[in-house]
This record gives structure tokens, sequence and C-alpha cells, in this order.
């Protein structure tokens, strides 16, 4: 109980769990600017500072720009050139146009800038595949420096799934190339009047908005293919399959990874049906002939990603779990703690557990060949990724992960590991969240459509979302839509967003997050399973109420922020362990542009973000009354026979940050 | 029964209340430290985790976790008949 005890005596601090077992007895190192540099130096620095960063400074008067001398600051401003600009695509007018980013974005990136234009340029009450609607690409902070770990993009919309604004969160290696094109944000605007789709071509020097045709219909593995075949390997590709192109709600955004195949997603909250409805197929990046990223002070950042890449391999979770087993090291012990929601969160334990955890997965890959380890993006060292090859040696997915094993495996009982690779490499393909089919399918068994636990029905009934049949289309609109369709009472959904995978009664400051994240039902959001189940940023019993608001809610913020870095959230599992692993982030953010922020302020950053998106939702229409699990969660849930217990007023305090 | 009976009998009864058996199960990196019938491990009753691990050889340093019946426990906790233990490393995912 250390994180609760000490989050008691300090306000400030307490809104960050990262630091909670060491540093929050002690105030907040405040960093002096530019400390032991000379004036020249300083003025160096200075001269890196974005403008918008600088503008930002100006006009709010906020954080350093008291510090920095007016002077220096406006010699800046007129002088600089090159910066981070936002290129908008007129998806009706075929058109694209940069433009600054104004005062209130210059600063920010990552989620906070997905979720702060969606705030100020989507009518909340508009409907998500309309002309109204945007989608934006966001880079994170730090994406395309040297910094480990840096290089995850955010998209961010109108969900078409939950009606709410989305951020969802993806590797792959587009994200690095726009970051070193000097693109803070790309945004999808308007709608095509014709049913046709375009192919975006970003490079150096030019931007291109060309026909799709030969694209169509494709799945994103030979969409990807054909697109490296073109442009060269190694451009980074985000692309819709079938789904995207139907405008389903389950459908996601499939980025490229190293290997060039679709291993990663923007998964969640049916981003893919935005991309779809502004007629978008693909977008590729080219960043040939682009420079580096610029670095305020090169030596502080270079000291303070050393530290970083020491922290992340020293720590067991990141050096050595999660590289030997994956993700799915999780199935394990969630399945131990009572927790690994079974046949439609039925039971918290899964009889054949062991067939599809990740010490088999390790195995499998070493009998067939394949890869245990493996990076989503250049720079990431801890390399959680993998590649599982079939029976015949060949490759039948990558980016296999816990979420995806738990919602089509244990989730429809379905215990065959190549069939439940089957389904992922499908849901790539044809470019579905795993996580959403895989309750669907759950909840499509619960009918009766399809036997309980039958990998081969399941297979046939999600491929029927490529033809556009009309199962197809049920399905793919999610597990809601199909429960409606079915006629099933039991849908495990917040927001409209299905569940993932750790049953809320048994781990229930994940429930809190379901709950009240404005993302709707969302594990990465604020990932209460870190204390309650991992004893990593603290130790809090899972089964009880106690504490655990107060958990989901720190944590809730400090992952807007991370969120908005572009780290990999898996970094959290180190730094909530390491006593200077938040100063060491907020380093490589000073030193990167010239700043000099401390913990409270990404603090303030997270809550900022919050803000902004349940702005958004409560815009959009949503009260307390959609901070609801489903009824069938007050049932008790074996073994430990817990029951969801928590009133909506105890939940809203997970949502009060004054 | 009457006492001392038949010495056998008294052994035999003194074993069967000595010993207990938990179903035990060593995880990812430990995987290595099981035992044979770990399914039915036979231990003292009120033997605690801590001392389980040192029979077993599992260095402590290595492990992060034990789950006595699917809640989270700590190394001293006395074993009865019939817990279901869970020993894992450092472990991290999502
Ligand atoms: S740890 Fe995994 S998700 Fe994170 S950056 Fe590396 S490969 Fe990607």
């Amino acid at each position: 109980m250390d994180l609760l005890c000490v989050l008691d005596f300090h306000r400030v601090e307490m809104m960050l769990p990262i630091q909670s077992k060491i540093n929050f007895g002690a105030a907040p190192k405040k960093r002096a600017l530019f400390p032991q540099k000379d004036l020249c130096h300083k003025k160096h620095i200075v001269n890196a500072l974005p403008i918008p960063v600088l503008r930002a400074i100006h006009q709010t008067g906020n954080g350093t720009g008291s510090q920095i001398h007016r002077q220096e600051n406006e010699d800046r401003i007129v002088k600089e050139e090159i910066m981070a600009r936002i290129l908008r695509i007129n998806t009706r007018k075929k058109t694209h146009s940069f433009e600054e980013p104004g005062a209130d974005l210059a600063a920010l990136g990552g989620r906070g800038l997905t979720s702060r234009m969606v705030l100020n340029e989507v009518p909340p009450t508009c409907h998500p595949l309309s002309k109204h609607n945007k989608l934006v690409v966001a880079p994170g902070l730090l994406t395309g420096t040297a910094a480990a770990n840096s290089g995850r993009i955010s998209v961010g919309a109108k969900s078409p799934l939950t009606g709410g604004i989305k951020e969802s969160n993806s590797g792959g290696i587009l994200s690095q190339k726009l970051a070193r094109l000097g693109i803070k944000a790309v945004v999808l605007e308007d709608k095509p009047e014709d049913s046709g789709f375009s192919l975006v071509v970003i490079k150096k020097d030019s931007v291109e908005i060309l026909p799709a045709d030969e694209y169509v219909g494709l799945g994103n593995n030979d969409v990807m293919g054909r697109l490296w075949d073109t442009y060269g390997k190694r451009v980074g590709v985000m692309s819709i399959g079938p789904a995207g192109q139907q405008r389903l709600a389950a459908a996601c955004i499939n980025f490229a990874d190293p290997n060039g195949r679709p291993g990663r997603a923007a998964g969640r909250g049916g981003l893919g049906a935005v991309m779809g409805s502004k007629g978008i197929k693909a977008i590729v990046v080219d960043d040939s002939g682009a420079g580096k990223v610029p670095v305020a002070d090169p030596e502080a950042f270079k000291t303070a990603n050393k530290r970083w890449v020491e922290i992340l391999k020293g720590h067991p979770v990141t050096s050595q779990g999660l590289p030997a087993y994956g993700t799915a090291i999780l199935i394990n012990i969630i399945n131990e703690a009572g927790a690994l929601p079974t046949k439609n969160f039925r039971s918290g334990r899964f009889e054949y557990a062991q067939d599809i955890s990740g010490e088999r997965i390790a195995e499998v890959i070493e009998q067939r060949g394949g890869k245990t380890k493996d990076g989503c993006h250049p720079g990431c060292v801890i390399q959680c990724s993998n590649v599982y090859h079939d029976k015949d040696g060949k490759v039948l997915t990558s980016g296999f992960e816990y979420e995806t094993i738990w919602a089509l495996g244990a989730n429809t009982t379905i215990k065959d590991l190549d069939d439940v690779a089957m389904l992922d490499a499908l849901c790539d393909d044809i470019g579905l969240d795993t996580i959403e089919m895989g309750v669907t399918l759950g909840v499509a068994m619960e009918a009766g459509l399809i036997p309980w636990g039958d990998g081969k029905a399941a297979i046939d009934l999600l491929k029927k979302v490529r033809t556009g049949d009309p199962l197809g289309k049920i399905i793919g609109n999610g597990s809601l839509f199909t429960g409606q369709a079915l006629g099933v009472d039991r849908i495990p959904v917040v927001k409209r967003q299905a569940l993932p995978a750790y049953d809320p009664r048994a781990v229930k400051g994940q429930g809190v997050t379901y709950c009240t994240s404005p993302m709707g039902a969302d594990h990465t959001a604020g990932y209460a399973v870190a204390p309650n189940i991992l004893k990593v940023g603290g130790d809090v019993d899972p089964l009880k109420k106690e504490g655990n608001v107060e958990v989901s809610k720190n944590l809730q913020i400090a992952t807007a922020a991370v969120d908005s870095t572009g780290l990999c959230l898996f970094v959290a599992f180190a730094v909530l362990d390491t006593e200077d692993g938040v100063q060491t982030i907020v380093d490589l953010l000073n030193a990167q542009y010239g700043l000099s922020l401390t913990p409270e302020d990404v603090v303030k950053l997270g809550v900022s973000i919050l803000k902004d998106e349940h702005t958004f939702n409560q815009r959009a229409g949503f009260t307390k009354v959609h901070d609801r699990l489903p009824d069938f969660f007050a049932d008790p849930l074996p073994p430990h026979n817990v029951t969801w217990d928590y009133t909506e007023e105890e939940l809203q305090q997970a949502k009060q940050y004054d | 029964m009457s006492d001392c009976a038949n010495p056998g009998d008294q052994f035999f009864s003194t074993v069967l209340l000595m010993t207990a058996h938990i179903a035990l199960k060593l995880f990812a990196s430990l995987k290595r430290y099981t035992p044979a019938q770990a399914d039915r491990f036979s231990i003292t009753p009120g033997l605690t985790i801590a001392d389980l691990l040192k029979e077993l050889n599992v260095p402590l340093a290595e492990v992060k976790l034990v789950f006595v019946n699917g809640v989270k426990q700590d190394m001293n906790m006395p074993l009865k008949d019939g817990d279901r233990v869970g020993i894992f490393p450092a472990v991290g995912g999502g």
C-alpha cells in the first residue's frame, strides 16, 4: 500500500504514481533553466526551440517564458524557417496545405495533440462518418529522436464505435518518418462525394493524392507489399483493409512494422472506418533526404538517453520478461490471479490457459522458426513483439499479443494456438481490432451462431467480413451491434467498446479505468493491472474497492502524458520502479525542446488532456450513466466470487481533477 | 482404533498428518525449477513459501510474485494441504 500512503500526503505528486515508491516524499526537483550553460550556449538552445513553442510561451505567459530572454525569442521567431508543421489533406478536393500550429497546439504531440485538435475542430455531435469528422495522425513529442522506444503514433477522431473522442496508439515505422519530415500531424478532412479511394504519398518535398483503384479491396498484407514494391522497402505505410473500406465500427488502421507486415494497429474505436469514410486506402511516408529532428541541447539529450536506455535495460520486465515471452507472458499470471475473462466473462480461469500462454508460444516459435523477440519500430530496446510461424514454417502472424490471444482464445474458449494465430492474421489483413473481434466472436458463440471453442467455425465467420456478406457486416460492427442483432443479453462493453483482457471484478482498478476513461473500455488508458496484480508501481488489492479509484485516476493521468511523448507505454514497467524514471523522461523533453519542465508539468499535461477528452464527450452527450459496466458484472466471478460493486458516485471520483 | 495397538498404524497416521500436498507451478524463467510431481507436491504443513523455494533451489532474488489460491502472498505465508501455488518472476505486458 505504499503507493496510497504516500499519495495521501502530497497532492500534486499524488497524481503521478510513477514515482510513488521513492520520490514522493521529496519536493519535486526544479531544474534551473539551462544550468551551467553560458549565455552563448543558452542562445543556441533558445534558437533551436520550435517557434510555436516560443509563441505559446509568449502568449500564455506559462512555463519558462519569462525566464527566456524575450529578444532572443523574437529573433528566433523571425529567423526560423523550418519547423514542425501540420499537414491538412482535403479528401474531397484532393488538395493539401501545410500550416504552422497555433499557440495552443505548439507544445503538444501525440495524444495531447490529437485530442486537442479533435476538441477544437470536430463538432462533438457530428456523425463520425460524416465530412465534419477529422482523422488526426500525430507522432509524439520525442518521436524521431534517438530516444529509446519513442516511435509510437497517436491517431485521433470521433469514434464510430463509442461516439466519443478516441485516441488509438500504434507502433510501426511511419511515426518516426513523419517526425523526421517535420510533420507534427496529418489531418484528413472533409469527405469525397464519390465512392472512390485515394492513396496519399508524403515525401520530403511533395504530397500527392493519387487514385488508389489498384489497391481497393485488398487486404493489408497485399497493400503493404505492393506499396513497398512501388515506393521502396522501408517506407512507412498506414492502411485500411476491407473492414475499413466498408466503414465498419470495429475497423482498425494498420501500420507496417519494420518487416512491412501489418502486425501493428491503431486498433480500438473503429478509426479504420473514419479513414474509409474519407476515401483514403493508405498513406505512404518516405523520409528519404530528411534531416534529423532538431534537438536543442544534443549533449544533455545524449546523457538523458543513456540513462533512459539503462533504465529500460536494467529492469527485469523490460529487459527479460517482455523480450523472452512477449506480452502473452501475462496469460498465466492473469489466469493464476483468477482474472482471465473466460467464456465471455463467465470465469476468471481458463482450463487451457497454458496452451495459449507466452511460455507455450515461445516453445512453438523455437520449434518452428520465427522470432520470439522483435521491435515494432527501430529504436525499441524492449522488443516485446514476435513472428509466429505455422506448422509448415511459414509466417502466420506477427505482433501476436496478450490481448489478442486472450480475446480470440480464452474468451471464446478456443484453445488451439494455431487457430488463434490464424484469427489474428485475418484481423490484421481484413483490418479489424482483435480485442473487439474476440469479444464479438464470444457474443456470437453466446447466441449459438457458432459453437464455443470452435476455432474453424470462428475463422469461417471472420472471413465473411472480407467479402461484405451481411453476417460479416454484423460482426464487423463489433460486440454490441452483434449482440443486438443476435438477441444476446450478455455483452461486455463500456461506451459500446468491448472490454479487454482483465475481468473488472477481479482487477478492480482496471474496472475503474474501463468505466471512467474517455475512451470507453480500454486497458492501456490506466493500467491498474500493474499495481493490482504485477506489484509494479505499488501493491493494491485487486479484489477490494479500497484505493482503486485513486490508482486508476493517477494512472490515467500519467498515461495521457506518456501517450503524448511517443514513448511506448511498456516503458512504464521500468519507470514505475525506478527512482529517476519520470525525471529522465522529463530530461529528454527538456533537452529536445530547451525547456525546464518538471514532473509536475507532466502531471498537468496529463490532466489537461483528460479534461479535453471529457469535455468533448460531454458535448457529445455523455454523462455519468455512460460510465457503467453492464449489469451482469454484479454476478459473482469464480474463482474468487467477487462482484462489481462500485456506486456511480464512487466512480466519478476518478474524473475529479481539481 | 485403540491407542498404539499397532506401531505400524501409528507411524502411518503420523506421516499422514505430517504431509500436505500442494499444486505447485513455476512460470516463465522459473519453470526450470519445477520439481517432479509438482501437481501434487508433498510438503510439511506450515512450510513457508520462502522455505519451499529454498528447498527447490529457486533463487529468491528471481521471484517477484507468489500467488496462493489466486491471491498474492508474501514469502512468509505458511502453506497447507490443497493450496494452489504459482510462482512468477517479474512480468509485464498488456
Ligand atoms: S516494447 Fe513492444 S510495443 Fe513497445 S515499442 Fe517495443 S515492440 Fe513496440
